[in-house]
């Protein structure tokens, strides 16, 4: 392998709408040879993305997760992952203090979507590292995962943060490696922003939280948005980098995520511009 | 092996969509002229004339960014798109869908996108081909659902084709 940038040629591209979005995947190839082995490894991965989509979906009322709403069915005669979504969804709820909350949805229903598209995904990116292809990026309708060098060789991959009140625009770029982004915003549709009193502060416009998990940094990004300006300061306490724009246009990021930072550049002036 | 399932290519001219833009260095304005009932025109001159044009035909499948209000939980799959773009000095200033098929299934309450549906989904991926063009390293978007990587095949292949 050269330090060359890879060709457009060198990238197998694939985009699956699953789960109500589109999931795409960027798939970094080594060496030409390695398509058909990629393609496989794909598949692979979209069959995981079909049945996680089966099982998890609030839409079917056959579905596991609707079932088990309905307690038509034990969570111990569910798949595991059921079981593990569930834990999860505890975890998350107390790291947040209530903020992300998946059973306070309309009607009190368990609906846990939000959570499970990040961690499909994060696990999809897992069994592409797998089947030895390292260097990939998954975008899970506008949470991503990213992993190995970036397509162009350089050592991470740049990401495109889209600006919550300026349809036409990005608010920044951020440098990222074997990490997750996930961006929840209130115009955004996807995971959806719980409160403790069903009524989440409308400070933020979007939070975009960056963390080695993407069902984590997913889980973040929506209470933080919910919690509003202090969502801020918990994100830093935490010690995940975070960014946010209020409801005004301003501008909150926490200083590890103005360090990874390549657009715009702080020299620039007023960063939350249309371009 | 094709990943991408087959689409059907029900071209149909979409309604002329300018992004107008508002950059850092040379500003450029478009000012797109279509004939009536043309889907394939490929002219768009800007007042200094000096902006080239080119229509390429790609197969691009992507999804709709305003999804949710039309049809909650379904992605919302586009054919055969058509991409026309604009350069001036070499930057890429404008980019228009000229063909967009409409959904060709059972139909239902919004099938066909808006104009400004279509602005909203085309206009960050323009951004961020320009950001790309001025040497910002941008693979993916976080924050919409663009599938963004579809899409830019079509795009670079009109590029391409352009110069740049």
């Amino acid at each position: 392998m050269t330090t060359d940038a890879l060709t457009e040629t060198d990238v197998v591209r694939h985009t699956e709408y699953v789960m109500g979005t589109a999931f795409t995947f960027d798939v970094c190839l080594e060496d030409q040879r390695q398509a058909e082995d990629a393609s496989t490894a794909l598949e692979r991965a979209c069959q995981w993305l079909r049945w996680v989509d089966r099982t998890f979906t609030t839409y079917d009322p056959h579905s596991y997760v609707s079932r088990l709403g309905r307690s038509d069915v034990a969570l111990s005669d569910c798949p595991s992952e059921v079981a593990l979504i569930v834990s999860q969804c505890e975890r998350y709820r107390d790291v947040t203090n209530g903020w992300f909350d998946p059973w306070s949805g309309p009607g009190g229903l368990f609906d846990p979507s939000g959570l499970v598209k990040g961690w499909s995904a994060q696990r999809a990116s897992q069994m592409l590292r797998e089947s030895g292809f390292a260097r990939h990026c998954v975008n899970a309708g506008g949470d991503v995962v990213v992993s190995g060098e970036g397509p162009t060789g350089a050592p991470s991959w740049g990401v495109g943060i889209v600006h919550p009140l300026v349809p036409r625009a990005f608010c920044a770029v951020v440098s990222v490696r074997d990490e997750g982004v996930a961006t929840s915003g209130t115009g955004e549709r996807g995971p959806h922003v719980w409160g403790r009193d069903g009524r989440p502060s409308t400070d933020l416009a979007s939070v975009t939280v960056i963390a080695n998990d993407l069902a984590r940094a997913d889980a973040l990004a929506t209470a933080a948005l919910a919690m509003g300006y202090r969502g801020i300061e918990w994100l830093h306490e935490l010690g995940v980098d975070g960014y946010a724009v209020d409801a005004h246009g301003g501008e909150w990021s926490t200083p590890g995520f103005q360090r990874r930072r390549t657009w715009p550049l702080p020299e620039i002036g007023p960063t939350a511009t249309a371009i | 092996m094709r990943l991408s399932r087959p689409l059907t290519a029900l071209a149909v001219s979409a309604v002329a969509l300018l992004a107008l833009l508002d950059y850092r260095s040379p500003p450029a304005t478009l000012s797109g002229v279509k004939q009536p009932g043309s889907s394939t025109a490929s002219t768009v001159k800007s007042a200094t004339d000096r902006a080239t044009t080119t229509t390429i035909a790609g197969a691009a499948d992507f999804i709709g960014a305003d999804v949710t209000a039309i049809e909650p939980g379904k992605g919302w799959t586009f054919g055969v798109v058509q991409v026309e773009i604009g350069v001036t000095d070499g930057r890429l200033v404008g980019l228009d869908i000229v063909k967009l098929p409409p959904r060709d299934d059972t139909g239902g309450p919004g099938t066909r996108p808006t104009t400004v549906e279509i602005s909203n989904f085309v206009a960050p991926i323009l951004r961020l081909e320009a950001l790309r063009s001025d040497g910002v390293d941008v693979a993916s978007v976080s924050g919409a659902t663009y599938t963004v990587s579809a899409f830019r095949q079509s795009l670079q292949d009109a590029m391409r084709e352009a110069g740049l």
